[in-house]
């Protein structure tokens, strides 16, 4: 019986009868280059192996010709698929530019009980209501938030302390919930509080309306109270004994920790993940400190350059693999993300990993006075006096006005970073952002200069090792995959 | 390729057109601008010459491995622009096909 499919050997490619689809490579190490496609597939080669792939002289009947032809490195004539699933791929990646603003952050009081030296919030005293949000600018920033295309709606409050304007929160809570009957969107909370003055009515508010809590936790005590002093109190223990309560009455999963790396942090990375492991979560975020607010004023920014956060971010994941090989599931967000990119067709809502750029796509901010800031960072930059990321205002502009902005746009327009030089040519840059905030606060420039880009020297060092971790390690392979959420 | 030579700039060389194009040096150059400063001048007959400079802060740099470095980079450039030549439409059309099915095309622009 005459079969319906071609025998085995006419899938065999002529030899040299390929042709090269969209890729950019970089060295990985001595003896490895990475070459990486449009949308973040990957595959190491030695130099004789890209030059042989480049010079159409790949052997075809080879491991590394099916992977780079599965990959979409590569067509010959035994398929068409590979632009059809390339173009498909690039749409999935990039479907969130269509969807912006997910992440609406609501500054409700610039007022902080805590005086962290690294803090890139710029705080006011406790005592001083003039830095509270007013109901007008917060009935005004939750039309702006419904404004947004976006389909998944996050509401962050942030301060100073926010939860002491716990009032206000309630209000923007129950409002946009209100709105939300109509708009029928996605609609989430996250208090960002250093859990000082969390009592049962602020968590019997949050388990009814279903918000999350994230806090800050730097480390063992010693270093999180060198970090986060509270005048004559232990933060460490108003810390935990706040992550404790509010587990007990909303849950585990409701509680979130984020840390900060500080010069003292550098040398106890193990002691960190450690604290975070006896503490019962189930990650962390190994976050470098910011060039912005507080962290300038008390000059922690300068304290360690980007090569002593990289040893500092290799020697934690290394530990934290170690620990899941001893059967703790424990995971780095920061590597989940960017596993996330590497490893499925879709992107992130990570604002720092973006092109276009995050700013007011990913994120936006609602100060307290009603400023519209496209990030945390520009808000930071204002509050030190300077302006130049400010999109408007709630009281005065239009969700037009404040959504066009040059303010907005021409950070934008001049960071993408496929036309930006070095970033255009880079492997990595499926992977990577653009953060003009970062730039203009450490070059004075929305672009910045790569070669001296702290950004892109911290990066770099990042994907490098995940993918050494990778390919080098099969048991941290299988370890690293399961952190990645679909 | 001709010989480094000394110079009271620092290093000077001459590259050939012919084998490396203009576009692919200046691309080196900017990606070592943390570790020299190079400034790049026409020379005769089809060549360039390149001056690397590590006066101020590249001084504790090493002349010579930044200069072999450099060389290793002008190779991946060359194999770059290869590269390029070839994919670079495929690329367009890739992602036109991408942004030509969503809302982010401009569908008033022909």
């Amino acid at each position: 019986m005459a079969s319906i499919f071609k025998n085995a050997e006419s899938f065999l490619p002529a030899d040299n009868a390929y042709a090269l689809l969209p890729f950019r490579f970089v060295r990985l190490d001595a003896g490895r280059y990475v070459a990486v496609n449009e949308v973040g597939e990957w595959q190491t080669l030695t130099r004789p192996e890209l030059e042989a792939l480049v010079g159409k002289k790949l052997p075809g009947n080879t491991p590394l010709y099916y992977s780079l032809k599965s990959k979409h490195f590569i067509q010959d004539a035994n398929s068409n698929v590979a632009m059809d699933l390339l173009t498909l791929k690039v749409r999935t990646k990039r479907r969130r530019i269509a969807e912006f603003t997910s992440l609406h952050m609501f500054v409700v009081t610039l007022r902080c009980n805590h005086s962290c030296r690294y803090c890139q919030v710029s705080r006011q005293s406790e005592d001083r209501s003039a830095f509270d949000m007013t109901i007008p600018v917060a009935n005004k920033a939750i039309d702006f938030t419904f404004r947004s295309p976006a389909q998944a709606i996050k509401i962050e409050f942030q301060g100073g302390e926010p939860l002491l304007n716990f009032e206000l929160v309630k209000h923007i809570v129950l409002e946009a919930k209100k709105r939300n009957i109509s708009e029928r969107r996605s609609l989430a909370f996250v208090i960002a509080t250093n859990l000082s003055v969390l009592d049962d009515k602020v968590l019997s508010f949050c388990r009814e309306h279903d918000i999350y809590i994230s806090t800050s936790l730097d480390g063992p005590e010693d270093l999180h109270n060198a970090n986060r002093p509270n005048a004559g109190n232990n933060s460490y223990q108003i810390t935990i004994g706040g992550i404790r309560q509010a587990r007990e009455a909303l849950g585990m999963d409701k509680v979130s920790a984020l840390m900060t790396t500080t010069k003292a942090s550098l040398p106890r990375a193990a002691e960190i993940v450690d604290e975070y492991v006896s503490q019962g979560f189930r990650g962390i975020f190994l976050r470098g400190l910011s060039p912005y607010g507080f962290a300038i004023k008390a000059k922690c920014f300068d304290e360690y350059d980007s090569q002593q956060w990289q040893d500092f971010y290799r020697e934690g994941l290394d530990y934290i693999i170690e620990l899941n090989k001893r059967g703790i599931f424990f995971a780095e967000h920061y590597t989940a993300l960017v596993l996330r990119k590497m490893l499925t067709p879709y992107g992130t809502g990570y604002v720092n990993l973006q092109s276009p750029a995050g700013m007011g796509i990913a994120g936006i901010v609602y100060n307290h006075d009603g400023e519209v800031y496209p990030s945390d960072e520009a808000r930071m930059k204002a509050e030190m006096g300077d302006k130049i990321f400010r999109m408007g205002n709630l009281l005065t502009d239009s969700y037009e006005e404040v959504m066009l902005s040059p303010a907005l746009l021409t950070p934008l327009k001049e960071s993408v970073a496929e036309a930006v030089p070095m970033c255009e040519e880079c492997a990595f840059l499926p992977y990577c952002g653009s953060d003009p905030d970062y730039h203009y606060a450490t070059q004075h420039d929305f672009v910045g200069h790569k070669a001296q880009s702290g950004f892109c020297k911290k990066n770099m060092g990042v994907f490098r090792y995940i993918i050494q971790k990778m390919e080098d390690d099969p048991e941290a392979r299988r370890i690293l995959e399961k952190w990645v959420q679909w | 390729m001709h010989s480094i030579s000394q110079v009271p700039e620092g290093y000077s060389l001459s590259l050939s057109t012919s084998i490396y194009s203009v576009e692919a040096v200046k691309k080196t150059a900017y990606k070592f601008a943390d570790r020299t400063s190079i400034i790049i001048n026409p020379g005769p007959d089809s060549t360039i010459s390149l001056v690397f400079n590590f006066a101020g802060k590249y001084a504790n740099n090493d002349p010579k491995q930044v200069i072999a470095d450099f060389f290793k980079e002008l190779l991946d450039q060359d194999l770059r622009e290869r590269i390029k030549k070839e994919t670079e439409p495929l690329r367009n059309l890739i992602l036109a096909h991408a942004f030509s099915q969503t809302s982010l095309a401009d569908k008033n622009q022909s």
